[in-house]
């Protein structure tokens, strides 16, 4: 319910920079993901949120009001934690009930409170349980329900549903964002789980190396990733390196028109990404305006859905196609000869290096 | 909800203010600076200054390391040492591999008697023994009536066998958890490869149970040359260091104990030496193992069965004798010194009557010193393990000196220390309550260290991030979480402060004497039946904190090592 606004944050542990100039701005009400390999700084970014982390420098404010100075038990953030942390020697109920009475709410309140929280999180049979009477997934609940109770400004989660088994955690996750939505709660989430993270979130801020990447919808960052790391990190990506001899771009020694080109300054090297599944494989010859790269098939692998088709280029940079399972994509065998062909307008242009930023 | 946000200014200006834990470590630091560094940094002090002309130098030392009197205390003590830390280790360790690898029956009546034994006060033994073997003991007389001469329980062999019977507890517990815990694969891979039995347990499993078997005698050796008790009572003649340290510092009386103080150093450089070296031994010895093949225990063929079953009891009976003794002599009615032979609760009434003030000492002192240790150590192992900072780091190191450092010593340093207007406590209550507090303060703090390490920090976060302060949560959440190792660690600390006898020995007046002071003086007086009724009384209290201890904690008798 209030907006979040981080800027210039700093954190380092000894010669380890964890957090390096964090500026975000999170809008009132909005789910907000810190998305991002394991070490890039989300847990760090989020206890610094919460205070137990003291930032090098920096101001975090949240409604305006700056609180990066304000002690952890002082900063009105609610706080759900990977594992549960629920106390072990207090009922359901007391868990919940523990930051009213930190409040000093009234004890007629706490009740009513507790009773329409846990109604909410789907836990009122359980409300006199210990905690270790208690599955993993309800012991979330009520590590959620503990936060929500106190009606925080912003709520923070650090992998929440980790610990949890994939079918639970899809389900926690729909039951999740729909909470979040009722309450219109302000929330930054932590997860590395990028398909979690463009399920859930209003915006996916994604993170490396303590630097964040991008910050923006869902949408915009697989469609739109700001540079090679984004577009590497969230959703899969073939990266492939253009030789460009004046008008003429080349790749792996065979040439391609590539109109966007025209508007990108030649500088230093390029690289070339395309998405997997923009590409087809033996396309039928009458399409027209499709990059067509020779390969040869390294491996063909039924994922389900659909078949992963990996090959090799003529220059022995490896590329990886994601189609349809027809019958002639299942007759493919290693060591084949074949085409690879996308559209020209689905080649994403990126400076080189692990960051390097979006050209087109 | 936004009630709990001020403006900005507000805070920066509270930051100032240290936070609780802040507060908490300083007073800490203050407290161990005061009570424990000062009165050693006092006693070392003192050995640098010339007993007879004050000059600074290294003149008392060069006198304690050349003069016969000294010297051979030193080695004396140094044979005792080790001669009772080989005892400890050869009844220790067949005991531990006859209940870790065969089917025991009444294991825990074993384990149970081993940690009784443990928990005894160590100068029991020693007068117990005196009454079977001594000059008039029980057994002497018997012996000599058929005309056979009974071995003598005077001097070096009586105190080492005392030593042996009293620590072995330390090696049989330690190398029992070893050997319960080593991988089975790796003998039967030794098996396999074509080793004999013998050969499988020389080369293979006593490397495994190396670290386990050497710190547990380790522990035999430093108390075995710390223990004053002992060689006093049985000694006759045979000075130890610590027996010279008490004597040369009641004779030092008023005086500087200069030497007494120089003797003690020798103590603790030796202690320090023990741990040392074998610290180094251990740095390059770590064998972890995932445990995926927990060694079974095998059954015996009968005769074999009898053999082993007869060796474990005898060992454990052997080594509870003294305590069958006192407070089967406690029983007995005395005439002056004299045994009558009836049987009767005279010197308990006698205890009653004329030494109800040590007794209530005695409780009184301790559960004082536990309180302090309880309060301390909860808050100590909060900072040594949740807070990562040189000062937590230093603590836990700090904490290891307590247990270096022999009773005599600290009692000296005490005296030295708080002698002194507006400080001087000498003669009272306070200086015991203090000296036995912090010489138990690390049992506290180990067995809370334990528990808190075991305890999630995210969960204190979570009441930090509802909004209880840092002091709210250690109360509310850590407290009650810690409970079992508060309890533990303080009914271990409880046992071992009742039954203080060296700091105490020295700091005591009529006013301020304890049980195992009195029992002492008894002793040496010849009053044995009082001194059994007091041991009893002793006894009967570390066995309930025993029982207890079992109740509470499931890691059953290896929490008493
Ligand atoms: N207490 C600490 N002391 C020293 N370095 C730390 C500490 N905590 C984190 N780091 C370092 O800071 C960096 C960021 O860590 P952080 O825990 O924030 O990563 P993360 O993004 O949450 O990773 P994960 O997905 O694995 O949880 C890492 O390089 C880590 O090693
Ligand atoms: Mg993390």
């Amino acid at each position: 319910m209030s907006a979040v606004e981080i800027t210039s944050i700093r954190k380092s542990y000894g010669a380890t920079v964890a957090l390096s100039d964090i500026n975000i701005t999170i809008p009132s009400g909005s789910f907000f993901t810190l998305l991002g390999p394991s070490g890039c700084g989300k847990t760090t970014l989020l206890r610094t949120i919460a205070g137990f982390h003291q930032q090098d420098s920096g101001i975090i404010a949240i409604a305006k009001q700056q609180i990066e100075n304000v002690p952890a038990h002082k900063r009105d953030v609610g706080m759900v934690f990977q594992d549960y942390a629920v106390f072990p020697h207090i009922s359901v109920a007391d868990n919940i009930a523990f930051g009213l009475k930190q409040r000093k709410v009234a004890r007629s309140e706490i009740a009513s409170r507790v009773a329409d929280i846990l109604d909410i999180v789907q836990l009122k049979p359980y409300a006199a349980r210990m905690p270790h009477e208690l599955s993993g997934g309800q012991q979330q609940r009520v590590g959620l329900a503990r936060a929500l109770v106190i009606n925080p400004q912003v709520l923070l989660m650090d992998e929440p549903l980790s610990n949890l088994d994939a079918k639970l955690r899809v389900d926690l996750r729909r039951e999740l964002r729909a909470i979040q939505q009722s309450m219109n709660i302000t929330t930054i989430y932590v997860t590395h789980d990028q398909e979690e993270a463009l399920a859930m979130s209003d915006i996916v801020c994604v993170m490396y190396g303590g630097v964040i990447q991008q910050a923006a919808a869902p949408w915009d960052v697989y469609n739109s990733p700001a540079n090679s790391f984004v577009a590497s990190f969230v959703g899969a990506n073939n990266f492939l390196a253009l030789s460009i001899d004046g008008t003429q771009a080349a790749i792996a020694e065979t040439s391609v028109a590539l109109p966007q080109l025209s508007s990108v300054q030649a500088g230093g090297k390029i690289v070339a990404a395309v998405r997997p599944e923009y590409i087809v494989v033996n396309p039928a010859n009458d399409e027209d305006d499709l990059v067509r790269l020779p390969v040869k098939i390294r491996q063909v692998s039924f994922t389900g859905r659909e078949m992963a088709v990996a090959a090799t280029l003529a220059s022995g940079e490896e590329i990886e196609a994601v189609t349809k399972p027809t019958s002639d994509i299942i007759a493919l065998h290693p060591n084949d000869e074949a085409v690879f062909a996308f559209p020209a307008r689905k080649v994403q242009l990126f400076e080189d290096g692990v960051t390097g930023a979006r050209l087109f | 909800m936004t009630a709990a946000i001020a403006t900005p200014s507000f805070f920066t200006g509270r930051l100032k203010r240290p936070g609780f834990w802040t507060v908490i470590t300083a007073l800490a630091v203050l407290l161990l600076a005061v009570l424990l560094l000062l009165p050693i940094a006092n006693v070392l002090a003192i050995s640098f200054f010339d007993a007879t002309t004050g000059n600074f130098g290294l003149s008392n030392y060069v006198q304690v390391l050349t003069r016969r009197f000294y010297t051979a205390a030193l080695w004396n003590t140094i044979v005792i040492g080790l001669l009772g830390m080989l005892g400890a280790c050869l009844l220790g360790i067949p005991l531990a591999f006859c209940t870790s690898r065969y089917r025991i029956r009444g294991r825990a009546v074993i384990a149970t008697f081993a940690v009784l034994v443990l928990c005894a006060p160590p100068f029991i033994g020693a007068y117990a023994w005196i009454m079977l073997f001594g000059s008039n003991g029980a057994v002497t007389n018997i012996l000599s009536s058929i005309g056979i001469p009974a071995p003598t329980i005077y001097g070096v062999p009586g105190i080492v066998m005392v030593f042996s019977l009293k620590f072995f507890p330390y090696i049989y517990l330690m190398t029992e958890n070893a050997l319960n815990t080593i991988n089975k694969s790796y003998e039967d891979a030794a098996e396999n490869l074509g080793c004999t039995a013998f050969q499988r347990f020389y080369k293979v499993t006593l490397p495994l149970i190396f670290p386990a078997v050497s710190t547990g005698a380790i522990i035999c050796f430093v108390l075995s040359i710390a223990d004053f008790g002992t060689p006093a009572i049985l000694g006759r003649g045979v000075r130890t260091l610590a027996t010279i340290a008490y004597t040369q510092y009641t004779s030092e009386m008023g005086g500087t104990p200069t030497m007494a103080v120089t003797v003690s150093m020798l103590m603790i450089a030796i202690s320090m030496i023990a741990l040392l070296l074998q610290r180094r031994i251990l740095s390059k010895r770590r064998y972890a193992s995932a445990l995926t093949n927990r060694p079974g225990k095998k059954a015996m063929s009968p005769l074999k069965s009898i053999l082993v079953h007869g060796f474990c009891y005898l060992v454990v009976f052997i080594a509870m004798l003294p305590a069958f003794t006192v407070v089967y002599t406690s029983f007995l009615e005395t005439s002056g010194p004299v045994f009558t032979g009836n049987f009767g609760l005279g010197s308990y009434e006698r205890i009653l009557r004329d030494s109800p003030q040590a007794i209530y000492n005695s409780f009184v002192f301790a559960l004082a010193a536990v309180a302090l240790i309880a309060v301390v150590s909860g808050l100590l192992s909060f900072i040594v393990v949740r807070r990562d900072n040189f000062v937590s780091g230093s603590l836990d190191l700090l904490l290891m000196v307590p247990y270096l450092i022999p009773g005599v010593v600290m009692a000296i340093g005490y005296v030295a220390t708080f002698q002194h207007p507006p400080f001087d406590m000498t003669g009272t209550a306070l200086i015991i309550i203090l000296l036995v507090f912090i010489r138990r303060l690390p049992y506290g703090v180990r067995s809370t260290t334990s528990i808190l390490r075991q305890i999630k920090p995210s969960i204190e976060e979570a009441a930090i991030n509802l909004g209880a302060s840092p002091a709210k949560t250690f109360a509310s959440v850590t407290v009650p979480l810690m409970m079992p190792g508060l309890i533990i660690g303080s009914l271990m600390s409880f046992i071992t402060a009742i039954n203080e006898l060296s700091s105490t020995l020295i700091l005591y007046t009529s006013r301020t004497i304890t049980m195992p002071v009195l029992i002492y003086v008894q002793v040496i007086d010849g009053e044995f039946g009082t001194a059994a009724a007091l041991s009893t009384l002793l006894l009967l209290s570390t066995g309930l904190c025993v029982f207890t201890v079992f109740r509470f904690s499931d890691r059953k008798e290896s929490a008493f090592v």
